[in-house]
C-alpha cells in the first residue's frame, strides 16, 4: 500500500488515536529514563542557587 | 589546560524591562478598568475611540503583550545569563529588542483606538504591526540562542527549556494566524474563513496563554522561587516530566474553545480531551513548585515576595483546574458566551501572571537597583490588597456567568423562555459589574503602590551602579563537549545541545498541530457547502469592516448553538430558527463568531428589525431597548461611506477565492451606491430621516440585514422577514 493510499483512508479519529500513542510513548520513555534520583538531577536543581558565585570585581557604570 | 573566563552581566537591559513593566501594567489595567466601568456606566463610552469595543482590544493587548511581555523578557535576560554564564548575544540587539517592542506597544495603543483592527482577539493587530512583532521575535530569538551558544554551563537548567519552548512555539503561532491578505497600508482580510479561521485563531488564541503567559512564567517560577526560597526546586524530574507533556498536551486544546459552534465535533472533542489531559503537567508543575518551600514556608509569614509566588502558584493551579473543568462539554455549554470566561482568565492574569510578576519585581528591585527595597512593608499591603482585589472580582465574574448562564436556558411552565427579552439577563448583572470594578480597583491600587516603591527604590540607588563581574568556566561548544560529558544519558545530552533540544520542541509543537489543522483544512466534509450561502454585497462588505472596526465581536456572538433556548431565542416571528452551519461562513474573512454576549447573538439579525429601528439603536440603543449598555454609535449617521475604498476590499477577496462576479470586479462602488439607496429610501419610507443614503449607518444596517438571511432562502417553512417594528410617534 502506498503512504497516499494509507493517509487518505485515514480518519480524524485515526490521526488523534496516532498522536494520543506518540504522546504515550514519549512519556513513558522521559519517565522510565528518569526513573532514578542521580547526582545530575541534583546538581542540575542547584543551578539556579549556584549563579551568585563571589564577584571577582564591581567596576562601577554610569547610569542608563 | 584552559583558564577560567570573567564575564560581567548585562542588568542595564533587564532595569528597562522590569520599568516598562510597571509603565504598561498600570496603563492596561487602568485602561481595563476604564472599560469595566462602561459596562455599568454606558454613558462613559465618550467618543468613537473610546467605546468598549475599541477599548477592550486595548486592555487585552497592554495586559498580555506589554504588561506580561516585558516582564518575560525581564525575567528571560536576567535568568539566562545567570543560568548559562552568558550575556545576551549583543547588547545593540537587546536595545533593539527593547526599543522594537515598546515601539510596537506604542503602535498598538494608536491604531486600536482609532479602529485598525483585524478583528481577531488577542491578534486585532494589523499587518503591519504584525510583521513588526516577527521581525522584534526574531531578534529576541537571535539575542537569546546567541546567548546559549556562548554559554560557559553545560547543563540547561529547566527555566531556560520553558523560555525555548516559548521562542520557537510564539514565532509559530503568530506566523501562521496573521497570514493575511492586505488592501491598505493599515488594513487587511484573514488568509482563512469562517470555520477554518476559527479553528486557526483559537489555535494560536489558545497557546498564546499557554506559550506567552504560562510556560515563560513557570520558566521564571522554577528560576525565582529557589532563589527566594534558597532551596533547589523540589524535584528536578518532575519538572522534566512538566515539561515535555505540557508542552505537547497543550498545543491540541484549542478547539475547546469552539464547542457546540460549526467546528466539527470531532476536533472540538479531541481538544476536551486533551484539556483533561492538561491537568496532569499543570498539577504536576504547581505541586513542584509549592514543595520547593518545603523548610521554607515560616519566611512566606514575613517575605511579601514568597507571598505572591505562594498565591501566584495556586491561582496557576486553581486556573488550571477551572480550564479543563470548563472544556468538558456539558460545563462548557453553560459557561461558554458568560463572565465566567473573564472570571476564568483574570483568575490567571491576575493572580498567576501577575503575582509572579510581583514577586519577581519585588525580588530584583534590591539586586537590580543596588539597595534595599524601600518599602517591605508597603509590597505586604499591596499583596493583601490586591489579593482581596483579585478574590472580589473572580467571585462576581463567576456569580455573573453562572447567572446569566442560567438565565438564558430558563423555561417556564408552559414551555416558553422564562427571559425572553435578552437585556433582562443583562440588567441582572449590574450589581456584579459594580463589585468587579471594585476589585478591579484594588488591583490597580496594588499596581500603583509597587510602581511608587520601585521609584522610591530607584531613587535611593548608588550614584553608580557597579556592574558584576564573575569567573565563569570556559566557553562550552555545543556538540563533542556535550557528548564526552553526558555519554549515554540522553535526555541530558539533548539539554545540552540547544539546537537539537529547540528542534525537538518544534518537532512536539508542530506535529501535535499538523495533527488537527491537516484534517480540518483538507477534509471537505467538514465544511459542507451551503447553495445559497453567497459573498456579501460591496455595501454589506464595507458595513462588515465597520462591524469589525467598532470592534462589535467583543459583545456579540454570530454562533446560534444547537440548543433549544437558542433556537428559540434567535428564532423568527415565533419559529424556532435553525443553529449555524459551518457552509455559513465560507466568505467570514475574518470569522466573526465572537466569545461573550454582553449583547444578543447576532447569526440571525437579518429582518428581525427593520432598517429604522437599526438607525436609531445605532444613534441611540437606549431610544429603542430600554436599560441597553451598548455604546452609542452617532458618528457612524454623520460619517460618509468611502466608496473610493470598496473595490480594493472586493479585489482583495476576490484574491482570497470569494466568487465576486464580474460587475463586483469592475465597479463594486457603484453597486455599493446603488444599494445604499435602495435601503436609504426603505428607512425613509419607514418614517426614518432623510440624507442619510451615504453615511456609514447605511452600510452597517445592509450588513446587519444580511446575516443569518442566505439560509432561510429557498426555505417555504421559514418566515423572510419579521414584522416591521413600530415607529415612535413623531419620529
Amino acid at each position: 500500500m502506498r503512504l497516499s493510499e494509507l493517509v487518505s483512508n485515514l480518519t480524524p479519529t485515526t490521526y488523534s488515536q496516532l498522536a494520543l500513542l506518540i504522546f504515550l510513548g514519549v512519556f513513558i520513555a522521559i519517565a522510565w529514563r528518569h526513573r532514578r534520583l542521580t547526582t545530575a538531577h541534583t546538581e542540575a536543581a542547584a543551578l539556579p542557587l549556584a549563579d551568585d558565585a563571589a564577584p571577582l570585581a564591581r567596576p562601577e557604570v554610569p547610569h542608563e | 589546560m584552559t583558564q577560567p573566563d570573567t564575564l560581567r552581566y548585562d542588568d542595564a537591559i533587564v532595569r528597562k524591562f522590569v520599568a516598562a513593566t510597571i509603565f504598561w501594567g498600570t496603563i492596561g489595567m487602568l485602561v481595563g478598568l476604564y472599560v469595566a466601568l462602561q459596562l455599568a456606566v454606558p454613558q462613559l463610552n465618550v467618543a468613537p475611540y473610546l467605546t468598549f469595543g475599541r477599548l477592550r482590544p486595548l486592555h487585552t493587548n497592554a495586559v498580555i503583550f506589554a504588561f506580561a511581555g516585558n516582564a518575560l523578557f525581564g525575567a528571560v535576560y536576567y535568568s539566562t545569563q545567570r543560568l548559562v554564564k552568558a550575556r545576551p548575544l549583543s547588547d545593540l540587539l537587546s536595545k533593539i529588542h527593547f526599543w522594537g517592542w515598546q515601539l510596537i506597544i506604542a503602535s498598538a495603543a494608536i491604531t486600536l483606538p482609532l479602529g485598525y483592527t483585524e478583528g481577531k482577539e488577542y491578534a486585532e493587530l494589523e499587518w503591519p504591526i504584525d510583521i513588526a512583532i516577527a521581525g522584534v521575535w526574531v531578534v529576541f530569538a537571535v539575542n537569546f540562542f546567541g546567548m546559549l551558544r556562548n554559554r560557559r554551563e553545560q547543563h540547561l537548567y529547566v527555566a531556560v527549556w520553558f523560555y525555548i519552548a516559548t521562542i520557537i512555539t510564539v514565532a509559530i503561532l503568530h506566523i501562521f494566524n496573521s497570514l493575511a491578505v492586505p488592501w491598505s497600508p493599515l488594513k487587511s482580510y484573514s488568509l482563512y474563513a469562517g470555520v477554518e479561521d476559527a479553528f486557526m485563531q483559537w489555535w494560536y488564541g489558545h497557546n498564546a496563554v499557554a506559550f506567552f503567559l504560562t510556560t515563560p512564567f513557570l520558566g521564571l517560577m522554577y528560576y525565582f522561587l529557589p532563589k527566594a526560597a534558597e532551596k533547589p526546586v523540589f524535584s528536578y524530574r518532575l519538572s522534566i516530566l512538566h515539561f515535555w507533556s505540557l508542552v505537547f498536551i497543550y498545543i491540541w486544546a484549542g478547539p475547546h474553545h469552539l464547542h457546540y459552534t460549526a467546528l466539527p465535533q470531532w476536533a472540538a472533542t479531541l481538544g476536551m480531551l486533551f484539556s483533561v489531559m492538561l491537568w496532569m503537567p499543570s498539577w504536576g508543575g504547581m505541586i513542584n513548585g509549592l514543595l520547593t518551600l518545603r523548610g521554607a514556608w515560616n519566611r512566606v509569614a514575613a517575605d511579601p515576595v514568597l507571598k505572591f509566588f505562594v498565591v501566584g502558584i495556586t491561582f496557576y493551579g486553581m486556573s488550571t483546574f477551572e480550564g479543563p473543568m470548563m472544556s468538558i462539554r456539558s460545563v462548557n455549554a453553560l459557561s461558554h458566551y458568560t463572565d465566567w470566561n473573564i472570571a476564568h482568565v483574570h483568575g490567571g492574569a491576575l493572580g498567576w501572571v501577575g503575582f509572579m510578576v510581583f514577586g519577581m519585581t519585588y525580588w530584583l528591585a534590591p539586586r537590580l537597583y543596588q539597595t534595599k527595597l524601600w518599602s517591605t512593608k508597603l509590597a505586604t499591603v499591596h499583596f493583601w490588597v490586591a489579593t482581596i482585589g483579585i478574590a472580589l472580582y473572580v467571585v462576581a465574574m463567576w456569580a455573573a456567568g453562572i447567572t446569566q448562564g442560567l438565565m438564558w436556558r430558563a423555561f417556564d411552565d408552559t414551555g416558553r423562555l422564562q427571559y425572553p427579552d435578552f437585556l433582562e439577563t443583562v440588567t441582572r448583572l449590574m450589581p456584579m459589574y459594580w463589585v468587579r470594578a471594585l476589585g478591579g480597583t484594588l488591583y490597580i491600587s496594588g499596581i500603583l503602590m509597587a510602581a511608587y516603591n520601585l521609584f522610591k527604590t530607584w531613587q535611593t540607588r548608588p550614584a553608580t551602579y557597579a556592574e558584576v563581574e564573575v569567573e565563569v568556566p570556559p566557553r562550552v561548544r555545543d556538540g563533542a563537549t556535550a557528548k564526552a560529558e553526558h555519554h549515554g544519558h540522553w535526555h541530558r545530552k539533548y539539554e545540552g545541545l540547544p539546537a537539537t533540544f529547540s528542534v525537538l520542541v518544534a518537532v512536539a509543537v508542530i506535529v501535535a498541530s499538523l495533527f488537527e489543522i491537516v484534517p480540518t483544512f483538507l477534509i471537505k466534509s467538514n465544511v459542507p457547502r451551503i447553495a445559497t450561502v453567497k459573498p456579501y454585497t460591496p455595501l454589506e462588505l464595507y458595513g462588515r469592516d465597520i462591524y469589525i472596526r467598532e470592534g462589535c465581536y467583543n459583545c456579540h456572538s454570530q454562533m446560534v448553538r444547537p440548543f433549544v433556548d437558542e433556537t428559540v431565542r434567535y428564532g423568527l416571528g415565533g419559529v424556532p430558527t435553525e443553529y449555524s452551519k459551518p457552509g455559513e461562513f465560507v466568505y467570514d474573512h475574518p470569522f466573526q463568531w465572537g466569545s461573550r454576549r454582553i449583547g444578543p447573538d447576532l447569526a440571525r439579525e437579518g429582518g428581525r428589525r427593520d432598517e429604522y429601528w437599526h438607525l436609531r439603536h445605532f444613534d441611540n440603543p437606549r431610544s429603542t431597548s430600554k436599560g441597553s449598555i451598548m455604546p452609542r454609535y452617532p458618528h457612524l449617521l454623520r460619517d460618509d461611506i468611502d466608496y473610493g475604498s470598496i473595490q480594493a476590499r472586493i479585489n482583495a477577496m476576490v484574491t482570497l477565492g470569494v466568487p465576486y462576479g464580474a460587475d463586483a470586479k469592475r465597479d463594486a462602488a457603484a453597486m455599493a451606491r446603488a444599494q445604499a439607496e435602495e435601503v436609504a429610501a426603505k428607512l425613509v419610507k419607514l418614517g426614518g430621516p432623510a440624507g442619510k443614503t451615504h453615511k456609514d449607518v447605511i452600510a452597517l444596517i445592509a450588513y446587519m440585514q444580511r446575516l443569518g438571511v442566505d439560509i432561510r432562502a429557498g426555505r417555504n417553512d421559514l418566515p423572510e422577514a419579521a414584522p416591521a417594528a413600530p415607529t415612535p410617534a413623531g419620529k
